[in-house]
């Protein structure tokens, strides 16, 4: 398609040919087993990315050392041990003409104490809150030297493993991000202080690299372009270091930000623009002859293109837009972009990674699990009705009408999208839209029969006698009964101030400060509205993961409209009053003129008790959020299972 | 007095107003300026712009040329050579810039040979080093040359509008001086005959270039609303753009969407049909003259970036309008 | 009627494959010689010419090296009736204005009613030689050629040039005049394997700088007023990058990045009040602003 020239032309990095400019970054999924080793699942869903011709693929961090482990279930390339299983996934990348490369990492001051088993090591001992904060042994000049030997030895096993290309993880805090930054490198010995000492370490571990793969294999450098924090490396510091690494022959620059201390800048959430870091890679490509890659909420084809195009880099990273839809690529070829399912940037992966769960991904139930979920015909063509048109319903009505059953969907408001309606308003939450987007999308390409604005009761479900029902009928606000005043005029609920239809006035009292109080809260302050927003806990936004937290709790705490009161709960609310408690004293709340429940959500279910009361459709099932109000994830992934087990 | 560390430009009206991307050229222009420490000059042919030195002057303009003659409203190459050679061959400046547009791109060779000075066209950047150094891309975009002149004297460039400065406010508070010029006109020799100029098929003009454009936005409502939009379009002569969701919705092709993920548009005026005015729309009309807002929620932020904000039901003022307009033709009026 | 053509066999990066970046990534096998795209257009709206008036003659020219033959050797198959090589080995060292002195040190005195020249050479990008020659031969000049209409008996020709924004305009003039046309206007024809066989056997008319006698004028690198001082790789615009200098606070750099880099202030709000309704007051107001941005609605449309 001549929209995508730029994306679609071959490249080269040294020797190299590239089929094309985009690449899926590195991602560490926790998918290997405790040594370091590839699993089967790992190379599925790599095979999966790499036949929908992605022109290279960056493993993930890959621990060169135990002492420098990251994860638990991290990839590593530290003992000749692992070399036989990395070979497996890299000649399986290669059958489809896709370049593997490795990212080699340690981390440093960032590694657990009890994910390692030993205490971290680093330029100095500045322990990092972020991973838990273990304090670091200061490398001795002999545990540098030794540092510089095992790089050499792990870049060696890249290379029989069959990886195209090695690049350095010096970016996000890891070791050397830790040497080079002043943040975090206060010796004073030869390894410290002056820019040139503070270069030493980077340059020897190259230096040793370059030295075991020789001139021809290329190798690449991940960088912080810039820590975002006080006294941390800045653009001008890190392109200066790989303009001097460019002089020693460095292929490729990959551009990242942030370290852990500053995590929002490494993985960017939806607060962020599109291609974000663009600026950053386009003022590394300033003064650099390489090619540089960009990354960061490289979500839209539309947005790489256009950065190839600008020359802001020379190749995309775009590595949950390939998690999130493994043929980003191949739909954008053939024009069919409202067919991708896009990485909304909700940061579920990344909060799954952090705590030490397996990566999944929100909107793609089957990333790491290729193979358990490949779509089969169904073997018996039935019936099957969905009541419920969100996520859980919509993801269970496109599956099971692609496997070949007559589903029909019926959904009581004028528009699919159930929850995420109300879920995705507000300017920094709109892309959550993208899930639903992509679902009611794919339900009217699989040919589902969608009814709008049909309320379902038992009566017309009987009639309808479908072979299979499916009750994904959500949930609604739940508004306490038991708190005097609920029924006055001035009480609302999130939902239908979210979705325009109450009245905004100027002063609320917003009841629940978790993400949907939140959502509320930040919602009404943008029409100008002052909220205070209670809840009986001790925080505000712990569901909203960790990632989401650093960048959501300081915009809440900067706005200006918003107020918030923790350990609060209501009493009793009265016409332009509210009665609020905490820790045992009450307080009045004068002058308010909308009281706003986001307490929790009370999951929808009548239906189906009633069709098991009434025992005339034995083959019911009742998913996503009205079993239980879960994260979308959970709601989708559900849905997904359910539409294959029809 | 002009002096010979001097950058000029030449802007270019329509309608009453400076064209598009003129704020980038005077930004550069000052910037050069102030690089080579000279003056800025601007010259502009045709009818008169309300309150012209007062923009001029924020931008750090200290000089305007000026020949007020409808007749100059519309370009006529031989008539612009004769009249620009003989001012910048009077006043010898060290720059003399256009944008690298459809005239710019017609004109300044001519000029450049007119008065034997070096041009280099269509400029990603110009920088004043020991010498002037201009870089523009080369191998139809591989690569990027960086040329010098020979001889001092005056240099002719053409600046590449997708390399200028983004638009921001402009601070200075330059007074501009205006210099009326009178050329006699009819004294210029012409070989050249301009018959007739044709506009450009809204329907089918790339959304980018498109001088009217009708944007619209989830408030327009459900699909069969459409027509209305593509009749009242076709009135105007207007292009249909629109914002993500439309676009979402399959209403209009993905290459007619506006913002950060679509396309920036560029034109003279721009009508936005219940667009909320999120910044990543936004994005997409920084560069449009005119902006006329339509929106049923008089808080919308669309507002903040229009010219004419109304408040009203959109389908329902499409409506009348249409009419209006259709009627207003019937009458002999004019738009 | 006699039509020339300046033609140019460039020699166009079409890849990058080297693997040195200080090289530009650029290998040998990296270009391409092909004749330029818009000059095969130009030699194209010329054949059809000649299809309506078969008395024309199409005579081309082309200034370069040894390797420039093997386009005028394909330009006489796609149907040309003379070529001429001026044959000149260091054509990188000579500007726009010193090719333009040659080719009109060879042209004038020619009786050439109409001259052709594609709108740029995609290797240079210069987008000069067409307008520099006609300067030079003192002959007019229109540009962004898209139509040409075949010479009316009194000689008057009529070409559509394209504007921006899609526009068009018409503008008439005659001969001699030179036009410079754009790429993509028509598909140059491709010739046969018999015309190509004939064309290799055909013998070309070659020159080189001495042959063209021009009282006075300085020709080759004497001429030129502009030098290649260095080739690099193209950078991105400088937008945002600037911004990002480190006098700012790392939280405001944070902020600066979330919204994609120097986004720019929002300007002031430009509407005094906002109007209501749709009162025949905010028609008339919506009608005044629509021609005052230029809406000429009846010319056009009613
Ligand atoms: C990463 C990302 C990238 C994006 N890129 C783009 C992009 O490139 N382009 C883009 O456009 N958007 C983009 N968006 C989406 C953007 O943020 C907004 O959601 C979108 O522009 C809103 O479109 P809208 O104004 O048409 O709809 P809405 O925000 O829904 O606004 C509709 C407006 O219509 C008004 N309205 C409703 N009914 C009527 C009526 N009857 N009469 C008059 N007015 C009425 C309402 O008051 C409201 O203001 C992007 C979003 C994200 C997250
Ligand atoms: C789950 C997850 C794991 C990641 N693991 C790594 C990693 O191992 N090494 C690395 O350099 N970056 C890692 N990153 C950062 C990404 O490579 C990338 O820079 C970031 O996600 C922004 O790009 P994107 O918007 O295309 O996802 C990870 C990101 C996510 C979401
Ligand atoms: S989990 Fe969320 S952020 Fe991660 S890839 Fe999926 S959609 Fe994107």
């Amino acid at each position: 398609m001549g929209d995508f020239e730029k994306l679609l032309e071959p490249g080269y990095i040294k020797n190299l040919k590239i089929k094309n400019r985009t690449s899926m970054g590195p991602m560490e999924k926790q998918w290997g087993d405790r040594l370091g080793n590839v699993t089967q699942r790992y190379i599925d869903y790599m095979v999966e990315r790499a036949k929908n011709d992605v022109g290279m693929i960056t493993m993930e961090s890959t621990f060169i050392d135990p002492v420098g482990r990251g994860n638990i279930y991290q990839l590593g390339l530290w003992d000749d041990s692992n070399i036989a299983s990395h070979r497996r996934l890299t000649d399986a990348l290669h059958e489809y003409g896709t370049i593997a490369v490795t990212e080699l990492q340690h981390a440093g001051r960032n590694a657990a104490t009890y994910k390692t088993g030993f205490q971290p090591v680093a330029p100095s001992p500045i322990p990092c809150a972020v991973s838990g904060g273990y304090m670091p042994r200061e490398m001795t000049v002999e545990d540098i030297k030794e540092c510089t030997l095992k790089y050499a030895a792990a870049a060696r096993r890249a290379r029989e493993a069959g990886y195209d290309m090695v690049t350095l993880h010096g970016a996000h805090g890891y070791i050397l991000n830790s040497f080079l930054s002043p943040f975090t490198n206060k010796r004073t010995d030869e390894y410290g202080g002056s820019l040139e000492n503070r270069y030493r370490f980077g340059t020897e571990i190259y230096q040793a690299v370059r030295n075991e793969l020789g001139d021809n294999h290329p190798i690449g450098y991940r960088i912080t372009a810039d820590e975002f924090v006080e006294g941390g490396l800045t653009l001008e510091d890190t392109r200066a270091f790989i303009k001097h690494l460019e002089g020693l022959g460095l292929d490729y620059v990959d551009v990242s930000s942030g370290i852990y201390e500053s995590a929002q800048m490494i993985i960017h959430t939806m607060d962020f623009a599109p291609g974000s870091l663009l600026p950053y890679a386009a003022g590394m490509k300033e003064v650099l002859d390489i090619p540089v890659i960009a990354t960061g909420r490289l979500n839209d084809m539309r947005i790489a293109e256009q950065a190839l195009e600008r020359n802001e880099c020379d190749y995309v990273h775009m590595l949950r837009a390939f998690h999130a839809d493994p043929e980003i690529l191949t739909k954008t070829q053939k024009g069919e972009l409202e067919d991708i399912n896009m990485c909304m940037a909700c940061n579920k992966c990344i909060d799954l990674m952090f705590g030490d769960q397996r990566v999944r991904c929100t909107v793609n139930p089957c990333a790491g699990r290729e193979r358990e979920m490949a779509l089969k015909p169904a073997a018996h063509k039935k019936s099957v009705l969905v009541v419920g048109g969100g996520l859980a319903g919509m993801e269970v009505a496109r599956i099971a009408a692609q496997r070949g059953h007559k589903v029909s969907l019926y959904e009581k408001e004028d528009e699919l999208g159930g929850a995420v309606r109300w879920a995705s308003k507000g300017q920094y939450r709109e892309e959550w839209w993208q899930a639903a987007r992509y679902r009611i999308h794919s339900v009217n390409a699989s040919g589902v029969d969608v009814h709008l604005g049909e309320e379902m009761t038992l009566a017309d479900i009987k009639a309808a006698k479908p072979d299979v029902t499916i009750l994904a009928t959500g949930t609604k606000p739940f508004m306490p009964p038991y708190v005097p005043g609920i029924d006055k005029p001035l009480v609302s609920d999130y939902a239908k101030v979210l979705l325009g239809e109450t009245k905004i006035g100027s002063n609320a009292l917003v009841i629940g400060g978790q993400n949907i109080g939140l959502t509320t809260a930040e919602f009404l302050s943008e029409h100008g509205c002052k909220c205070t927003v209670i809840d009986d806990a001790d925080a505000i936004g712990a569901d909203l993961g960790g990632i989401k937290q650093m960048v959501v709790l300081p915009r809440i705490e900067a706005d200006e409209n918003i107020t918030v009161r923790l350990n609060t709960n209501v009493e009793r609310i009265g016409d332009d009053w509210a009665e609020v408690q905490c820790k045992g004293e009450s307080e009045t709340l004068e002058g308010i003129d909308m009281v706003v429940f986001a307490w929790g959500q009370d999951m929808v279910q009548h239906l189906a008790d009633e069709m098991a009361a009434d025992g005339t459709l034995e083959n019911f099932r009742l998913i996503g959020d009205a079993v239980w109000p879960r994260a979308p994830i959970d709601v989708i992934y559900e849905g997904a299972l359910a539409g294959r087990q029809i | 007095m002009a002096g010979a560390n001097d950058v000029w430009l030449l802007l270019a009206a329509a309608e009453g107003r400076l064209g598009a991307y003129a704020d980038g050229l005077m930004r550069e222009g000052r910037r050069l300026a102030d690089a080579l420490e000279g003056d800025l000059t601007a010259i502009l042919l045709g009818p008169d712009i309300d309150r012209l030195e007062e923009t001029l002057g924020k931008f750090g303009v200290n000089r305007l040329y000026h020949q007020r003659d409808d007749s100059l409203a519309d370009y006529h190459p031989e008539i612009y050579t004769a009249l620009l050679g003989g001012l910048v061959q009077r006043h010898q400046p060290r720059l003399f810039l256009s944008l690298a547009a459809s005239l710019g791109s017609d004109l300044m060779p001519r000029l450049a040979a007119a008065i034997g000075a070096p041009l280099v066209m269509n400029c990603s950047n110009i920088e004043t080093a020991a010498e002037i150094e201009f870089t523009k891309r080369v191998q139809s975009g591989r690569l990027q040359a960086t040329f010098t002149a020979s001889g001092g004297g005056t240099n002719l460039a053409t600046l590449d509008p997708e390399y200028l400065p983004d638009p921001e406010d402009a601070k200075r508070d330059t007074v501009t001086q205006r210099h009326e010029v009178t050329v006699e006109l009819a004294t210029i020799p012409t070989r050249l005959e301009i018959t007739s100029r044709q506009k450009a098929d809204p329907k089918t003009v790339d959304i980018r270039e498109a001088e009217i454009v009708v944007a619209l936005g989830n408030g327009v409502g459900a699909k069969e609303n459409i027509a209305a939009y593509e009749q009242f379009a076709e009135l105007i002569g207007a292009a249909l753009g629109g914002s993500r969701p439309v676009i979402d919705s399959g209403v209009l092709p993905h290459k007619r969407q506006i913002g950060q993920t679509g396309r920036s548009i560029s034109a003279r005026l721009a009508i936005l049909c219940g667009i909320s005015g999120s910044e990543y729309f936004t994005k997409g009309i920084d560069q449009v003259a005119t902006k006329i807002a339509i929106n049923s929620d008089r808080d919308a932020a669309i507002f903040k970036h229009a010219d004419l904000g109304i408040v009203a039901d959109v389908n329902t003022l499409i409506a009348n309008l249409t009419a209006h307009l259709k009627n207003g033709a019937k009458r002999g009026g004019g738009a | 009627m006699k039509i020339l053509i300046c033609m140019k066999t460039v020699r166009f990066l079409h890849a990058q494959t080297g693997s040195d970046p200080k090289q530009l990534n650029i290998a040998p096998g990296d270009y391409v010689e092909m004749i330029n795209p818009s000059d095969a257009a130009a030699i194209e709206a010329a054949l059809r010419i000649k299809e309506q008036n078969p008395a024309t003659e199409i005579s081309i020219v082309s200034l370069g090296g040894a390797s420039a033959e093997t386009g005028l050797r394909r330009a006489l198959a796609m149907g040309a009736d003379r070529v001429n090589h001026i044959l000149y080995d260091d054509c990188a060292a000579l500007d726009s204005w010193a090719s333009a002195a040659i080719l009109a040190a060879w042209a004038q005195h020619k009786d050439f009613q109409l001259i052709l020249c594609g709108r740029e050479a995609i290797d240079s990008n210069a987008g000069l030689v067409g307008p520099y020659l006609a300067a030079q031969l003192a002959i007019p000049h229109v540009s962004q050629i898209i139509n040409i209409a075949a010479p009316d008996s009194a000689g008057k020709i009529t070409v559509e040039r394209r504007l921006d924004r899609g526009d068009r305009e018409t503008v008439e003039c005659s001969a001699p005049v030179l036009l410079t046309v754009e790429d993509g206007i028509n598909l140059p024809r491709i010739p046969g394997l018999a015309a190509m066989l004939q064309a290799g056997k055909r013998r070309l008319n070659t020159l080189g700088l001495a042959d063209l006698t021009s009282a006075g004028a300085s020709l080759g690198p004497a001429a030129n007023r502009s030098e290649i001082i260095r080739l690099s790789r193209p950078k991105a615009k400088r937008r945002a990058v600037a911004q990002f200098n480190p006098v700012l606070s790392a939280a405001e750099r944070a902020k600066l990045m979330m919204k994609g880099g120097g986004a720019p202030a929002p300007r002031p709000a430009k509407s005094d009040a906002l109007l209501e309704g749709h009162s025949e007051e905010v028609l008339l107001e919506l009608e005044r602003l629509l021609q005052a941005s230029g809406v000429g609605l009846k010319s056009r449309y009613s």
